[in-house]
């Protein structure tokens, strides 16, 4: 039973990764492609070590491991994220031509008027 | 400052506790000397989150439901965009959207920042306290009204965060 929910757990992760590794090529700019990224860290890299959890045992050094890995990354993919969104965006990276609305760039259009 | 440096110190040995996972009177002795020096060289440089503020019931209970929650919205988010991802007909409609935040501290702007980062609708992209706005990109775009983006983005995190802090 253990092993069956370690393979589930296992599975549900790298199929995420795999599914957030396809979007990254297949989402049409940058700020889509950094949002399928954040995809392989909670939904991805999660379940895999919640697997790792089930498998050694929540109290155990495999455990307190996967408890530390699992807070930097839910702390450390976000903060990575938006630095690079933010670059971007102040660098001019343009933004998909059928994205429907730019409300930074309007904001800024009308301070400057 | 007292205040803040013990916040730290148990912060930090909690961190040593859980590396190195070897309960000898050593490894005790030497992490809590860490954790002191770790909170020495930290304490002057902000405020700090008391671990300690969980133990009150209310707040322990609104973080869990916080926490549920943010799980919840984790998964369908996932979900969503994975359907996107493998399904070339379902359109796309992103696009930077500013909306209003009534976040005040520094702790509360980054807790919003995290959460809804991790919620892959929608990211995080700049933030300008003064006006209390923040700019998201989000990968569906429903409407321009900000109010009403709010309500889909950061107010139900807000909400949730603000009931942590004031339960």
């Amino acid at each position: 039973m253990k092993s069956a929910v370690v393979i589930v757990l296992a599975v549900v992760g790298v199929g995420f990764s795999f599914s957030g590794a396809v979007g990254i090529l297949r989402m049409p700019d940058l700020y889509t492609r950094i949002q399928c990224s954040s995809k392989t860290i909670t939904m991805g890299a999660i379940p895999v070590l919640v697997a790792l959890v089930v498998a050694e045992g929540p109290v155990s050094s495999y455990g307190s491991r996967t408890l530390v890995v699992a807070v930097l990354l839910l702390s450390v993919n976000p903060l990575a994220s938006h630095a690079l969104a933010r670059a971007a965006y102040k660098r001019g990276v343009p933004m998909w031509p059928g994205s429907v609305v730019d409300q930074g760039a309007e904001r800024r259009q009308q301070s400057e008027d | 400052m007292l205040r803040r440096w013990l916040a730290l110190w148990c912060l930090a040995f909690a961190v040593w506790i859980v590396l190195s996972w070897t309960r000898t009177a050593e490894q005790l002795i030497v992490g809590a000397v860490a954790a002191a020096i770790v909170a020495t060289a930290c304490a002057p440089l902000g405020p700090v989150a008391a671990p300690w503020v969980l133990l009150a019931p209310r707040r322990l209970l609104a973080t869990l439901r916080a926490t549920l929650w943010a799980l919840g919205q984790i998964v369908r988010a996932n979900l969503s965009l994975s359907r996107r991802i493998w399904a070339p007909s379902r359109p796309l409609r992103p696009g930077m959207v500013i909306v209003p935040s009534a976040m005040e501290t520094d702790g509360e702007w980054a807790a919003v920042g995290l959460v809804t980062s991790l919620i892959v609708d929608n990211q995080l992209v700049d933030v300008d306290r003064q006006h209390h706005e923040m700019l998201f990109h989000t990968v569906w775009v429903d409407t321009l009204d900000p109010d009403e983006n709010r309500a889909q983005i950061n107010g139900p995190v807000e909400d949730r965060i603000a009931a942590i802090r004031r339960p």
